[in-house]
């Protein structure tokens, strides 16, 4: 059934790729912040640089991108497991595991930060061989975890503690509660970035809304990850649309809380590993 | 019908996720450490912050499994579809090691576990508790001596380690009034220990770990899964639980599973 999914996402996909969409965003936000499209997140990530409104970054150091499979532990017995042991199927617990890390500087209205970021990915899989031809082989996903991490550095006086981004999210086929097609699964995920005295809830925006560039909407069957909310006391502070490379930022906000949240934008939008969204 | 289309049709599939529920921010007094060993034939000792295990020594019968025959089994089945299917399964894992700290011995540690698998299955009406394991018998019973006071003997029970049954793994270590629980499951833990200046220590993620809890608070946790094998300790918990906790992560990752 996920194949039959993804078939029928194709051409929806295929229309977003010809058509450029991105998040819409409320009038009552856009009207009261700037929106800064981000440059150089596609193409070769040699010397790789990001520029946005008045903020750039230093060149990427981008680690490699280290993916292990092993059959290891298993975590739990699963009904899947007690089954294709009663019929005799074939099949193996693999666990893979990726992990990446990057770093670079920020400068931005005379403001430098030190930005260093890590992502983790562990999944855990059932693979079942069939020895049908037609059917061929396949797996089934008993959990999935990703972590991403950013240590933010300001080099600002009078304003040096370090900032600790977090997003995760925790899916386990056990506590999952979808039953039908579109159903999303349920997964624990939260992000958070603190530096002690003061937190930015980042929250995920998934709509079934997109809008074109020429400002023509476009609705989707299910709801798809389409960005970041970054919110202090309830209130948002700056939008990350990962669409169409965006970051919107609250004028009212201080210098430096701005480029707090051009910090924690650029590092969001330069991730390798597949997004908190996905639990393939 | 092929009756692997029906079991196919039987299975589920995780699609785009959806959330809520948080897992608690890192604590940044659990200090990670690097666990090797284990991980192929010639290297069979662990070895993590200062400790090492030595002299590792498994029962003859820890390597085998018995596995009782059915009558009904063999006349209740069409071809290769079986319309009831009655799986016992008797396994052991008895085995006992030693712990150093820097070269001097600390613990040692003695452990046994059982499995006793009693799942039915049933083609023609629904599956009942059987099935999932409800009778299915999984402990662990483990004693930690350590060599400072010999008195000091530390029992460790645990329960469903192979994870067979609808229930958490889990277990206690227990000496006389004192009391260390752990439990499987997953946190937000601090990827490098913290070093003077350096931002990389504020990094974290998730892990699927055994994570122990003394007074109501986590002071450790080991890596559940093999790849990449991490222990957080907390920094300047007393030396003689620091022992304790290093032999039961021991103990968790030297453990073999026993579900077959």
């Amino acid at each position: 059934m996920r194949h039959t999914l993804r078939l029928l996402m194709l051409p929806f996909l295929a229309f977003t790729a010809c058509t450029t969409v991105k998040l819409g965003i409320p009038s009552e936000f856009s009207s009261q912040a700037t929106e800064l499209h981000v440059k150089g997140l596609n193409g070769f990530t040699v010397n790789q640089k990001l520029v946005f409104g008045e903020y750039e970054t230093s060149k990427i150091k981008n680690g490699w991108v280290r993916t292990q499979e092993k059959n290891d532990r298993m975590s739990d017995v699963s009904t899947e497991d007690r089954l294709l042991k009663v019929f005799n199927i074939d099949n193996s617990n693999k666990t893979t595991s990726s992990d990446t890390k990057y770093q670079y500087s920020l400068y931005g209205g005379g403001l430098e930060a030190k930005i260093y970021s890590m992502e983790r990915k562990s999944t855990e899989e059932t693979d079942i061989r069939t020895q049908i031809k037609w059917l061929g082989d396949f797996s089934s996903t008993k959990n999935s975890r990703y972590s991403f991490s950013a240590a933010i550095l300001p080099l600002i006086p009078n304003f040096d503690e370090p900032w600790q981004v977090v997003l995760y999210s925790n899916y386990e086929a056990k506590k999952d509660t979808a039953k039908r097609l579109f159903d999303l699964p349920y997964a624990e995920e939260d992000g958070y970035a603190t530096n002690g005295k003061e937190t930015i809830t980042i929250r995920t925006i998934r709509t079934k809304n997109m809008t074109t560039t020429t400002g023509r909407s476009v609705n989707m069957p299910v709801k798809l990850p389409a960005g970041y909310e970054l919110r202090i006391d309830d209130g948002v502070i700056g939008i990350i649309d990962t669409y169409d490379n965006n970051v919107w930022i609250y004028n009212e906000l201080d210098k430096n809380t701005r480029f707090i949240i051009a910090s924690i934008s650029s590092s969001i939008l330069l991730r390798k590993l597949e997004s908190t969204e996905s639990t393939d | 019908m092929n009756y692997r289309i029906l079991l196919l049709c039987l299975l589920c599939w995780a699609q785009e996720a959806v959330a809520q529920n948080k897992i608690a921010p890192a604590d940044m007094r659990l200090k990670p450490y690097r666990m090797t060993g284990q991980d192929n034939p010639l290297r069979k000792n662990l070895a993590f912050a200062d400790y090492k295990t030595n002299s590792i020594r498994r029962t003859l019968g820890s390597f085998f499994y018995y596995q009782a025959p059915s009558l009904a089994n063999a006349m209740l089945a069409t071809g290769d579809i079986p319309v009831y299917e009655k799986n016992r399964l008797r396994a052991k894992d008895v085995f006992r090691f030693d712990l150093d700290k820097n070269g001097q011995p600390v613990a040692s540690t003695e452990c046994r576990a059982i499995f006793r698998k009693n799942e039915t299955f049933y083609l023609l009406h629904k599956q009942d508790s059987t099935f999932f394991g409800a009778r299915n018998t999984d402990l662990l019973d483990a004693r930690i001596r350590l060599t400072a006071d010999t008195s000091q003997v530390w029992h460790m029970l645990a329960s469903n380690l192979n994870g067979s049954k609808d229930e958490d793994q889990k277990g206690i270590i227990r000496n006389g009034g004192e009391e260390i629980r752990f439990v499987k499951t997953t946190m937000l833990l601090r990827d490098k220990p913290v070093s003077d200046n350096s931002p990389v220590s504020l990094l974290a993620s998730i892990d699927m770990v055994y994570a122990f809890t003394y007074n109501d608070e986590v002071v450790a946790a080991v890596s559940f899964k093999e790849a990449d094998r991490r222990f957080w300790l907390r920094e300047g918990l007393d030396q003689p639980l620091a022992d304790v906790i290093a032999s039961a992560a021991s103990l968790l990752t030297i453990r073999r599973d026993l579900y077959r």
